[in-house]
């Protein structure tokens, strides 16, 4: 099994992150963070930057918005049920 | 939504449709935001697909999920609207990969010697911040502005994986690309805003 260098497994982060790893890949990663400081603190972060992105706040429509949609329903149920 | 939901809302449910809107209200929005020029047209994109949306609807086979149906709807009104403007607007089944090399610098690593590929200084520990720290609104404003530095390609990936929660599986058929160009680009997306959240709290908080 040949050793990653840092260098390289910062670019395989994503993959074993994904789960798109092979197992033997998987073991290599495992046995590099096992003794890498740099390396764990860096997995570490992209987790704490992948936590920040999925617990962004919602985009929200303006209030324009939902009324111009409110209406565009009216008048879509009117032409269905008007012969 | 539940076919119980979809059933009404084709019987004109008014309530069903709100439901559907607000369900996805979020997703739309930043769709369309990749691709108007401004808010304003943007909202004109969401408010074009879901009139599109109400009309297609008894064609909807379920044959794809219903968000993926509405957002491939979205990306159409948005390429006419783009289309009748003059404006050209990216998407990543276009887009062949724009970046070359390594997603993280080189200049972080030993470029030879015994240490070659090793870490020159260790990224600093992140646990040992507050979380208090770490969620302030000033760490999301970071957050959205590394976003909106990304490549298209990049923000449509990361836009629906990582903001929207959507599987590997749905962003790529979606986009019209592989599996492994998706993982590429979500890559680059996430290690760009690391870099941001690095130089953000290396300078304020370690």
């Amino acid at each position: 099994m040949t050793e990653l260098t840092c260098a390289e497994l910062v670019e395989r982060i994503t993959d074993y992150l994904e789960d798109a790893m092979t197992p033997d890949e998987v073991s290599r990663v495992r046995a590099h963070l096992s003794t890498c400081d740099g390396c764990t603190a860096h997995l570490e972060q992209m987790r704490t930057a992948l936590r920040l992105l999925q617990s962004q706040p919602p985009e929200r429509a303006s209030r324009a918005l939902e009324d111009r949609l409110a209406g565009a329903f009216h008048d879509w149920a009117r032409e269905r049920t008007e012969p | 939504m539940s076919a119980a939901q979809l059933q009404a809302l084709r019987a004109g449910d008014e309530r069903a449709f709100g439901l559907l809107v607000r369900e996805h209200e979020s997703l739309l929005l930043r769709l369309a935001l990749l691709y108007a020029p401004s808010r304003a047209v943007a909202e004109e994109v969401v408010q074009e697909t879901w009139i599109a949306v109400l009309r297609g609807l008894d064609g909807f086979e379920g044959r794809a999920s219903l968000r993926t149906w509405i957002s491939r709807i979205l990306i159409n009104v948005a390429r006419r609207g783009a289309g009748r403007e003059g404006r050209s607007i990216p998407f990543s089944s276009l887009a062949t990969e724009e970046e070359d090399g390594p997603s993280v610098d080189p200049d972080r690593f030993f470029a030879d010697g015994p240490y070659a590929g090793h870490w020159l200084s260790f990224p600093s520990d992140w646990s040992q911040l507050p979380e208090e720290r770490v969620l302030a609104k000033e760490v999301r404003a970071v957050v959205d502005g590394a976003i909106a530095r990304l490549t298209p390609a990049q923000r449509e990936v990361m836009t629906l994986r990582d903001l929207e929660g959507w599987s590997a599986a749905e962003a790529s058929e979606l986009l019209g690309i592989s599996d492994g160009n998706q993982r590429v680009l979500l890559h680059r997306a996430r290690t760009k805003v690391r870099d941001a959240l690095e130089r953000h709290f290396d300078a304020h908080d370690l």
